[in-house]
């Protein structure tokens, strides 16, 4: 069980690259029509998503004590649980056979030194890889991928939500465009607090009101889902979705936001689907749960110069307790 | 006397829907109105401002501070952060314009610093 909540929290930090199939180009380019169909708009989204536009990507590469990405969970009954995780993620492979590898570290709580490494392959029909470093045995242990609509241990995140979601498992449809409206949401209470591992929690961002937005709407093709129909906003200009809104039965029963920047300032393609995310935000209107990640800027890093030895099992194996 | 037994007999009524009410939505709900409101407008075509929402505030003071030109976020860090105006004012505008750009697109204060001695520092490297 201890496993699954593991392999389920750690996804959210390695939400882009561990995909089940690469069913989008690595090189996808930017659309040239500023009318693409609704299918193009959800395949540029999986892009952006899945940080293709980087050839690897690092959360708490910097060595800091202090800044670390943060997963606080708050219960239906308003108590808060706290993981704090280092990340990598790596695209540049050419071998014909590995798509990407993820790989994760807990550096608090129950799972504090437990590692993760997550392989994404090429073909299509070979799911992904996730192998764990277990501190306590000095083992690597092998575990099948979850299944999409798996919740989190006290996440209101879904597998399918944060990575395994692929734009073919749903059928897709343009409501046309608008500008945003409102701020991305927070746990208020917390809101501009001080916080372990990142001194100070984000204020609500409404940073992206005013921002013109596409409205895609995404109906799960799997029969008796969990949502019946979602609706996302994404900025017409980066592909970043600020927000998802997901519905049953004609009701809105969970709202995922996402704080994203843009960085293609410094990326060599100047590519704007170049983001990072400062946080995430979800709430289960069903359950009233909440949950907020927050990843401290200063602790971003891509385009290292890393061999992909890195992204390996023997460097699981030497991380410390 | 009889109406005042009437209600307190609607006491444990109005305590069960309180605590219904208060476990079943820990989210904000002016949040979640504004969501509503936000998402609706694909379908409406609509939008009533909403003045007194948090969640809700105008274009014009939403954008992050000092963002809509370089000019203005001359003027903001002038105010805000001196000491930076002073070193990102001997910046070339070229820099200048990519410090902003970087503000704009990430909204983050303390990258403002960190981008001006970057640029200092690789200025005077090239020298």
């Amino acid at each position: 069980m201890r496993f699954k909540v593991l392999l389920l929290t750690t996804s959210l930090f390695i939400t882009p690259l561990s995909t089940t199939h690469a069913v989008v180009d690595k090189n996808l380019p930017f659309p040239e029509t500023d009318q693409p169909t609704a299918q193009e708009v959800a395949n540029q989204v999986y892009f952006a998503n899945h940080f293709y536009a980087y050839d690897n990507f690092s959360i708490g590469a910097k060595r800091s004590r202090s800044r670390k990405a943060i997963l606080i969970n708050r219960s239906e009954s308003g108590n808060d649980s706290t993981i704090a995780i280092e990340r990598h993620l790596n695209n540049k492979y050419d071998d014909g056979v590995i798509n990407s590898r993820d790989l994760a570290i807990f550096h608090s709580g129950n799972l504090k030194g437990t590692g993760l490494l997550v392989t994404d392959y090429v073909d299509p029909d070979k799911s992904s890889s996730y192998a764990i470093w277990l501190p306590a045995l000095r083992k690597i242990r092998r575990f099948a991928e979850p299944s999409q609509e798996d919740s989190w241990g006290g996440s209101v995140f879904t597998f399918g939500d944060v990575t395994l979601r692929k734009p073919t498992d749903e059928t897709h449809e343009l409501l046309g465009k608008k500008v945003m409206r409102s701020c991305l949401g927070v746990i208020p209470d917390l809101e501009g607090k001080s916080y372990r591992y990142v001194r100070k929690l984000p204020k609500r961002s409404c940073r992206h009101v005013g921002k013109e937005v596409y409205g895609l709407k995404s109906k799960s093709k799997f029969p008796e889902w969990w949502y019946d129909y979602r609706i996302s906003m994404i900025d017409i200009k980066t592909f970043a979705d600020y927000r998802t809104v997901y519905y049953k039965n004609g009701e809105i029963i969970k709202i995922i936001d996402r704080d994203w920047g843009v960085m293609d300032n410094e990326t060599e393609s100047n590519d704007p689907r170049a983001l990072f995310w400062k946080y995430w935000y979800g709430v289960d209107l069903q359950t009233g749960q909440e949950s907020w990640a927050v990843i401290p800027q200063r602790i971003i890093e891509f385009n290292r110069d890393v061999d992909n030895k890195f992204w390996s099992e023997q460097t699981l194996r030497k991380i410390k307790r | 006397m009889i109406k005042i037994y009437k209600a307190i007999q609607k006491i444990p009524v109005i305590l069960f829907t309180l605590t219904f009410s208060v476990g079943a939505l820990a989210a904000n709900p002016d949040y979640i109105e504004a969501v509503k409101l936000d998402i609706n407008e694909f379908e409406t075509k609509i939008f009533q401002e909403q003045p007194n929402s948090p969640w809700l505030p105008s274009g014009k003071k939403a954008r992050v501070d000092g963002s809509d030109s370089l000019e203005s976020f001359n003027d903001f860090l002038s105010k805000r952060f001196p000491g930076s105006f002073i070193l990102f004012s001997k910046l070339e505008k070229t820099d200048q314009e990519q410090v902003w750009q970087n503000y704009v697109n990430t909204g983050d204060l303390g990258g403002i610093r960190s981008d001006i001695y970057t640029l200092r520092r690789k200025n005077a490297q090239q020298r």
